[in-house]
């Protein structure tokens, strides 16, 4: 049984999430630096969610996870994450992984795996692709 | 725009009273798999067939745990499952089951296998 209805979204300002009954799945792109980057963001129904951003060659180089946190009362302001495999914008994926556990307020399991070229490695991009993504996070707030 | 994205489809089922979800990634360099009776994605592993250097051709699987317990039963899971498929690219296999009797792996293989045939490798 598929319950899946994929969006390929290329527009800039709405992004439509897929609904299914339990794992749902949005999909959604930016122009950044004349390239397009594509994002992927699986939602698990219990607090976990695989983030992809890449390009059209759709390949997964590397992979990162940071854990929710343990206890709200936890007085240390530090995630806990770790990179899964690659080597290849691996440190990026692990610190964007952080990034989205603190956005979202340290609930979830979030996995990120940034796919670039490697002549992309620039902070300006990298900040862009970050914006696109908590952008997102921020016009669908309810979903996450 | 070109928006060309991972191939990707999701299905859910019942299997042994649990709700049981799917999700597969058909990325490039990896198959991304997911199955999960807990709504996480739980335990994950990497396989990978490698070079024979032997003449024997018999293949050399390469299974690396990269989340939760590294226990024979998920090793043996994942590559029978990597077999089935017969693969030509590595297999990214997250999986949160409740039991790991052969009856219910069983199950879960046939699931996955009934929903991989949607995807073009």
């Amino acid at each position: 049984m598929n319950n899946s209805e994929l969006v390929n979204n290329s527009s800039s300002t709405i992004d439509q999430p897929t609904i299914t009954n339990g794992i749902k799945i949005t999909e959604f792109s930016r122009r950044i630096a004349d390239q397009s980057i594509l994002y992927q963001i699986i939602r698990y129904p219990d607090r976990c969610l695989f983030i992809w951003i890449g390009t059209t060659s759709c390949d997964i180089s590397n992979l990162a996870m940071t854990m929710p946190k343990l206890s709200s009362s936890s007085s240390s302001n530090e995630f806990l994450g770790t990179t899964l495999f690659g080597t290849d914008f691996y440190e990026q994926s692990l610190s964007l992984s952080k990034k989205v556990a603190r956005r979202l307020g340290g609930q979830k399991q979030v996995f990120v795996s940034l796919n670039l070229p490697n002549d992309s490695d620039n902070e300006m991009l990298l900040g862009e692709i970050e914006q696109g993504l908590f952008e997102h996070i921020r016009q669908n707030e309810q979903v996450y | 725009m070109d928006s060309r994205f991972p191939q990707t489809i999701t299905a859910q089922t019942t299997l042994n009273n649990y709700v049981t979800d799917l999700v597969i990634s058909n990325f490039s360099n990896k198959l991304f798999i997911s199955v999960t009776q807990f709504g996480k994605i739980g335990s994950l592993v990497l396989v990978r067939r490698d070079v024979n250097l032997n003449e024997d051709s018999s293949p050399v699987y390469s299974i690396k745990s990269l989340l939760g317990k590294d226990q024979a039963e998920y090793h043996i899971l994942a590559r029978h499952l990597y077999e089935r498929l017969q693969l030509k690219k590595q297999l990214l296999f997250g999986f949160a089951l409740h039991s790991f009797a052969k009856k219910d792996l069983e199950s879960i293989e046939e699931f996955i296998c009934s929903n991989i045939k949607q995807i073009n490798q």
